[in-house]
C-alpha cells in the first residue's frame, strides 16, 4: 500500500512558480497545422487562378476549356460539402443526428430565390412587375413577406435569419424537453416533410410544387454569362474554406470540447455543471445557417429551387455523404459531398437506373466496413505506413 | 429553519437558465457565526456549521417509496459515511440532492439558503456539489487533461467556453492535479484507454478540479482492488478540512478507514435513517443488526 502523493492533494494553488509549462498544454489548439495552412493556401490560389483562366480565357474548342457544365457540377457539389460540413457539426461533434437539414438548406435556397424571382423585373412571360407564379394566381399584389426582397442585401439577411430562426425556434424547445437520438431524428424528418408540404401548396406564396426558376440576373449581371458563373464559383469556393475554417475554430475550442462531451456523456456533463441547452443550440443553429448559406450559393448556380429540395430523401442523403467521409472529422463531410455526389453523377448519366441500388449498397456497407467512413480508412493506412 | 431570514434568498428563482456565473464564493469552513452577516445570494452559507439538510424528503416510485421522510444532516467540513442495505434508498438520495430526481415532498438545502429542489443539474454542479458515480464516468474520447479541464471550475456558459483559453493558472491546477491522481505520464492519452482503477481516480481528480463544497461519492471503492480501496481512503481522508463528504459505500473495511473512531456513520434502511454515530455506536445498534449487519 504504498501511497505517493508528494503534496496536500486539495485544491491546488493557482500561483504555481514553475509548474503549469512541464505538460505544454495548449492554451488553446492550433486552428491548422502549417503543413495543412500551406496546403489550403494553395489549393486556394490553384482554384483562385486555374478556374477564371480555364473558364474564361482557354477556348471553348480547346480541351482544358472549363465547361458551363463543369463548373456548375462542381459548384453544385461545393454547396453539398457545406451542407456535409454543416450536419457533421450537429451529428459528427455533438451527436444530433438532424434527418431535416434539406430545410435549411431550401430555406436559404429560397430566400435568394425570392430576390432572384424579383430581380427578372416585368421580362417574365406574362410582362408583369408580379413574379409568374402570382399572376397565374390572379395575384394582384406581393404578399407582404415578399416586402423588400428585391434587395440582394436584404435577401442574404434571410438567407441567415430564417434558417437560424427555425433552428432556434426548434432547437430550443425539442433540446429543452431533452429530446434525444432517434426521436429527435425523426422528428427533424417531420418538420422537414411538414415544411415540404407547405411550400408545396399555391396559397404560401413561394410558387407551390414548380418552385422559382427563369432567372434572369444577379447584382445587375446575367445569371448565366460565364463571367457571372465563374464569380458565384469563386464565391462558393471562398465560403466553403471560410465554412472550414469557421467549424475549425468551434470544434478546436473549449465549446467543442465540451459539445463531444455532450455527445458521449451528456448526464455526466451536466453534473460538472454545465447545462447542455446553450451549446446544442449554438452548434445546431450555427448549423443551420451554415446549410442555409450553401443552399443560397446553390439556387443560383443550378437557377431553380423547389419544395423537392425539403423531401424527407434528401436530408438522409446528406448524412450518408457525412457517414461515408467520415463524421467527427471536418474533411471528412467535405470528401463524403464530393465522393457519393460524384458516383451519382457518373450513375444517372451512364447507368441511371442503378443508382439507387448503388446508394442503397453505399447505406448497407459504409456502417459495416467503414465505420469512420473515407477518412478512418486513410487514417488506418497511415497508422500501418508509419508503423 | 424555516423562520431563518436567509429563506427568503431562497425563494427567489435563478436568474438564468444557463445556471450561475463565476460570482461563486468558496463557502468558509469554519462555520463561525456571525450575528447579522448579508446574505450572499448563490454563495453557500454554512454560519450555522451545517452544509446540507435534508428534511422529510419522500421519493416515490409508483408504489414504492425510495425514500421515506428521510431527515440527514451533514456539518461542514464533515466526512460522513452513508451505509445500509440494498433498496435503503442511497443511491436515490444523491439523486436528490444532485437535483436528477426531485423529492415528492420535503426540503433539500444546501447551506442555510440554497434550496437545490428549485435548482436543475447544471445549476446544482455549479452552487458546489460534486458526485462521483458508481461507474466510472470519465470521456472516454476525450484525453485525460481534457477530461480534467472540462471539470475546472470555470464559467460553464456556452459564450464563455467559446472564447476560454487555458492560461498559466489553469495549466498548473491540471498539472497538480494529474500529479495527485498520479496520471502525469498519462495526460495525452485518451480516457478511454485507461485502466479501471487509473479511470476511477482520474473521476476522483475532475472532482477536485471542481473544487466543490460538498463531495458526493456513490460507492466509489466498487471494482477496486484492495490496495486501491485503501489508497482511495487515504486520499480522502487528506482532502478532509478542503471539502465536505458524502460517501455511501458497503465495503466495512473502508468505512472503518474513513470513519475511524470519531467519525459519524449514517445507517439507512427503506428509505430513512435507522440510526446514526460512531462506528462502534451503530454496530452496537439493535436495529442496525435486525435489519442489515445480520445477527
Amino acid at each position: 500500500m504504498a501511497v505517493t502523493i508528494s503534496t496536500m492533494p486539495g485544491i491546488p494553488s493557482a500561483a504555481g512558480q514553475d509548474i503549469g509549462r512541464t505538460l505544454g498544454l495548449p492554451p488553446r489548439p492550433a486552428l491548422l497545422s502549417r503543413n495543412a495552412w500551406l496546403a489550403l493556401l494553395a489549393l486556394s490560389i490553384a482554384v483562385g487562378i486555374g478556374v477564371p483562366v480555364g473558364a474564361l480565357v482557354v477556348p471553348e474548342t480547346s480541351a482544358f476549356h472549363l465547361s458551363a457544365y463543369a463548373m456548375t457540377l462542381a459548384g453544385k457539389f461545393m454547396c453539398y460539402a457545406i451542407g456535409a460540413l454543416a450536419l457533421d457539426l450537429v451529428w459528427g461533434y455533438c451527436g444530433v443526428l438532424s434527418l431535416g437539414h434539406a430545410l435549411f438548406f431550401a430555406l436559404g435556397g429560397y430566400a435568394i430565390g425570392m430576390y432572384l424571382m424579383r430581380s427578372i423585373g416585368n421580362e417574365g412571360v406574362y410582362g408583369s412587375d408580379l413574379p409568374d407564379f402570382m399572376v397565374s394566381l390572379n395575384w394582384q399584389a406581393l404578399p407582404w413577406y415578399w416586402e423588400g426582397t428585391q434587395h440582394l442585401g436584404y435577401a442574404l439577411l434571410l438567407v441567415v435569419l430564417v434558417p437560424a430562426a427555425v433552428a432556434w425556434i426548434f432547437g430550443f424547445f425539442t433540446f429543452r424537453s431533452r429530446v434525444k437520438g432517434v426521436y429527435l431524428s425523426i422528428i427533424t424528418q417531420a418538420l422537414t416533410f411538414a415544411a415540404m408540404l407547405l411550400f408545396y401548396r399555391n396559397e404560401t406564396g413561394f410558387g407551390g410544387n414548380n418552385g422559382f426558376t427563369d432567372f434572369k440576373r444577379i447584382a445587375g449581371f446575367t445569371i448565366t454569362h460565364p463571367g457571372t458563373r465563374t464569380a458565384l464559383f469563386l464565391l462558393t469556393f471562398a465560403t466553403l474554406v471560410l465554412a472550414f475554417i469557421a467549424a475549425r475554430a468551434i470544434v478546436t475550442s473549449k465549446l467543442g470540447r465540451v459539445v463531444t462531451a455532450v455527445r458521449d456523456g451528456e448526464t455526466r456533463l451536466m453534473f460538472l455543471g454545465y447545462n447542455p441547452l446553450g451549446y446544442k443550440l449554438f452548434v445546431w443553429t450555427v448549423s443551420a445557417i451554415l446549410c442555409g448559406i450553401a443552399g443560397a450559393l446553390y439556387v443560383p448556380q443550378v437557377g431553380i429551387i423547389n419544395p423537392g429540395e425539403m423531401s424527407p430523401g434528401n436530408s438522409i442523403e446528406m448524412a450518408i455523404w457525412v457517414a461515408v467521409g467520415g463524421r467527427g472529422t471536418l474533411i471528412g463531410p467535405i470528401v463524403g459531398a464530393f465522393a457519393v455526389n460524384g458516383a451519382k453523377s457518373f450513375f444517372t448519366a451512364n447507368f441511371p437506373e442503378y443508382w439507387l441500388f448503388f446508394l442503397g449498397l453505399i447505406f448497407v456497407l459504409v456502417p459495416l466496413l467503414l465505420p469512420r467512413g473515407i477518412m478512418g480508412l486513410i487514417g488506418n493506412v497511415f497508422k500501418r505506413s508509419t508503423h | 429553519m424555516g423562520t431563518h431570514p436567509a429563506m427568503d434568498h431562497a425563494k427567489t428563482p435563478p436568474r438564468s437558465a444557463s445556471g450561475f456565473g463565476d460570482g461563486l464564493d468558496q463557502p468558509t469552513l469554519s462555520g463561525a457565526a456571525a450575528l447579522g452577516h448579508v446574505v450572499r445570494p448563490n454563495a453557500i452559507d454554512v454560519s450555522h456549521g451545517t452544509i446540507l439538510y435534508l428534511e422529510d424528503v419522500t421519493v416515490s416510485f409508483g408504489g414504492f417509496r425510495a425514500l421515506n421522510k428521510l431527515s440527514l444532516t451533514v456539518d461542514a467540513g464533515e466526512l460522513r459515511c452513508v451505509i445500509g442495505p440494498n433498496g435503503a434508498g442511497k443511491t436515490t438520495m444523491m439523486d436528490v440532492i444532485t437535483g436528477k430526481t426531485s423529492p415528492d415532498a420535503g426540503k433539500v438545502y444546501l447551506g442555510q439558503s440554497i434550496d437545490l429542489t428549485r435548482l436543475n443539474e447544471p445549476q446544482i454542479a455549479q452552487t458546489g456539489i460534486g458526485r462521483k458515480f458508481q461507474k466510472p464516468t470519465v470521456f472516454e474520447q476525450h484525453p485525460v487533461w481534457e477530461n480534467l479541464e472540462l471539470a475546472m471550475k470555470a464559467d460553464k456558459r456556452w459564450w464563455a467556453s467559446l472564447r476560454a483559453r487555458l492560461d498559466r493558472a489553469a495549466q498548473a491546477r491540471i498539472e497538480h492535479t494529474l500529479e495527485v491522481i498520479r496520471l502525469e505520464s498519462e495526460a495525452r492519452r485518451l480516457a478511454g484507454e485507461l485502466s479501471h482503477g487509473q479511470k476511477q481516480r482520474l473521476e476522483i481528480g475532475m472532482l477536485l478540479m471542481q473544487q466543490p463544497a460538498l463531495l458526493l461519492l456513490d460507492e466509489p471503492a466498487a471494482g477496486m482492488t484492495d490496495d486501491e480501496t485503501m489508497e482511495l481512503a487515504v486520499l480522502l481522508n487528506r482532502l478532509r478540512g478542503t471539502c465536505s463528504m458524502m460517501v455511501v459505500e458497503h465495503d466495512m473495511e473502508f468505512v472503518a478507514a474513513l470513519a475511524g473512531e470519531t467519525g459519524r456513520v449514517t445507517v439507512m434502511a427503506e428509505g430513512r435513517v435507522l440510526a446514526e454515530g460512531s462506528l462502534d455506536h451503530v454496530k452496537r445498534d439493535e436495529a442496525v443488526i435486525e435489519s442489515y449487519l445480520g445477527r
